[in-house]
């Protein structure tokens, strides 16, 4: 699915968050937007899932508009996993990855057998399956995520749109939850992602979005984008780009602050 | 797992009809639990021999089931509005659903015969869902901390109302009005049974076929958007349909506000937060929580206890 975004303006009252971005994102590729913080990700995101509505600006799905998309119609395609979430009721794990097949069902329908199974695929895909009996409030911070994902995944969507997924995660685990959305984007999916740390953007993803104070700086392949000048401007911070032969990858290391 | 809920759906159908048994059984004049279904099967066959027929089937029955209404509706609906309001905690929760009773009790005391007192409790009720609605849109977005705020604001309202009425009335309806307030199941007939059923089972049944969206309301606003909900309308739709049901009933019974409050947390205890089986559950556990309490009411002493103490 082809996301376009033109001339999108976001403000939250009077400040604004957003400003003016247009940028079109071609189906079946893995997006990371960097950026630091305040920077205007999660609006981003927050206005391509339709929880924010653009002061200016439209976003199209496949050319259509999708703020003329019927509300069920656009949660069978496009699946969002918030970055905070804080679970009020001890809920079983399975019952909230099954939420996910909401959009499927009827207003007075409760999900049936085959959306419970849906829901345990996607726990599995996630590689969680042993957590579909334990309490949504008793998981860890890094579970939570994954359970959440598994959520999103359990919508069956086209566009996956995941705010800091690997927040709160460990080292492997990032590394992990970026690998299972690159392999759902070889299935066809598209994603886009907000992500705080360089490397793992640059290890994952197709393409990476820059952003700065609700502009769009530069937007490209990782190779290409990702510099020790851009970095400059997105972090006000000298970093070093080392590039590894084997595996190929480029590294990002912090020149350190003059702290003394 | 499987025969733990097993047993636990067992225990859920049985519990209220062995307390309404109880609740039949139980009073000034004790009958044991046999002679039911004589009286049952004398009355369908036309034979009435027994004196004991009045007593049950038009003292004893219609407080029994109204009880069990009662307690299904204050459960079902308790259980209902802690998913939908997401407060788990208890004060401004009763002060939530009390704003509807208010609404009712200001009228049924005002009320001196202009209409039925039915039709203007639930005038009041009505009049306090849109005063809640509407304050709580006043910023904008209905959200669940809006709703309780507005509730409060409304149920203070009401509260003001009710005094003043209490005050100004004559001293031969103040012990009216304090009765109906503690709660006066002994002193319900079929004509009551009869005029909050429809709407309180309409109210239940409603919100029981809702249960995965309130569910989904209870997992927050942003969740069910994203998942293609409209979050406010079904708000609305759930909150409406609760507040008639306990309107209904609170009219016919006064106001008994603990069962709400107990039913629901009891229900999460014994089968967990399971969103299928919560509201079922708190329905049978509302039900019979009430039957056992006003069993206990009009038995342990030898004036009747109001419910609500």
């Amino acid at each position: 699915m082809i996301i376009t975004v033109e001339s999108l303006t976001f403000c939250y009252d009077s400040i604004p968050a957003l400003r003016n971005i247009s940028i079109e994102i071609s189906g079946g590729e893995l997006v990371t937007i960097l950026g630091p913080n305040g920077s205007g990700k999660t609006t981003f995101l927050k206005c391509l899932c339709r929880l924010l509505k653009p002061k200016a600006g439209y976003i199209c799905f496949d050319k259509q508009p999708i703020w003329r998309m019927k509300p069920k119609c656009f949660a069978q395609q496009v699946g969002y996993v918030p970055q905070i979430h804080s679970p009020s009721f001890p809920y079983r794990v399975i019952d909230v990855v099954a939420s996910g097949r909401t959009p499927y069902l009827s207003a007075l329908a409760t999900p049936s057998k085959e959306d419970y199974e849906i829901a345990y695929q996607a726990l599995e895909a996630v590689g969680c399956r042993e957590l579909a009996e334990r309490l949504y409030t008793q998981l860890s911070g890094g579970e939570l995520r994954l359970v959440l994902i598994a959520r999103a995944l359990a919508q069956q969507p086209k566009i996956l749109l995941l705010d800091e997924p690997t927040s709160h995660l460990d080292f492997k685990n990032k590394f992990m939850v970026m690998h299972t959305i690159k392999s759902l984007v070889k299935k066809g999916v598209s994603a886009v992602v907000s992500e705080h740390d360089p490397n793992v953007a640059v290890a994952s993803s197709d393409k990476v979005i820059l952003m700065k104070e609700g502009n769009v700086i530069a937007y490209g392949k990782p190779d290409e984008v990702v510099n020790e000048e851009t970095m400059k401007i997105l972090y006000d911070m000298h970093v070093e780009v080392i590039s590894l032969t084997n595996p190929q990858l480029k590294f990002i290391a912090p020149k350190m602050l003059n702290i003394q | 797992m499987g025969f733990r809920s097993n047993s636990a759906s067992f225990l859920l159908l049985v519990a209220p009809l062995l307390a309404l048994t109880l609740h039949i059984c139980v009073g000034k004049y004790p009958l044991t639990p046999t002679i039911i279904p004589t009286l049952f099967i004398e009355k369908l066959s036309g034979v009435s021999e027994h004196a004991l027929e009045q007593l049950v089937f038009f003292i004893r029955l219609p407080r029994a089931v109204m009880a069990a209404l009662f307690g299904a509706t204050m459960g079902v609906t308790g259980a209902t509005l802690q998913c939908i309001l997401k407060t788990p905690c208890k004060p401004i929760h009763t002060r939530h659903i009390l704003w509807c009773s208010c609404g009712c009790g200001s009228f049924t005391s005002f009320n001196l015969g202009v209409i039925s007192t039915e039709v203007s409790a639930f005038a009041f009720a009505l009049l306090a869902i849109f005063l809640t609605l509407t304050i709580s849109r006043v910023r904008g977005s209905l959200s669940p901390v809006s709703i309780v705020l507005a509730g409060i604001i409304v149920s203070a309202l009401f509260q003001g109302v009710l005094t003043l009425i209490q005050i100004t009335a004559q001293p031969e309806n103040v012990s009216a009005i304090v009765g109906w307030i503690s709660g006066r199941l002994n002193a319900v007939s079929w004509n009551h049974v009869l005029l909050s059923m429809p709407l309180a089972l309409v109210g239940i049944l409603g919100v029981i076929l809702l249960r995965w969206r309130v569910f989904m309301l209870s997992l927050g606003d942003e969740e069910a958007k994203a998942l293609g909900m409209n979050v406010e309308r079904e708000r609305v739709v759930v909150t409406v349909l609760a507040s008639l049901a306990v309107s209904s009933v609170v009219t016919a019974a006064g106001i008994i506000g603990w069962v709400c409050l107990i039913a629901p947390h009891l229900t999460r205890l014994m089968v967990g937060s399971d969103p299928k089986r919560l509201l079922p559950a708190s329905l049978s556990l509302g039900a019979t929580f009430l039957l056992v309490a006003d069993a206990l009411a009009k038995s342990i002493w030898s004036y009747e206890i109001p419910v609500e103490f």
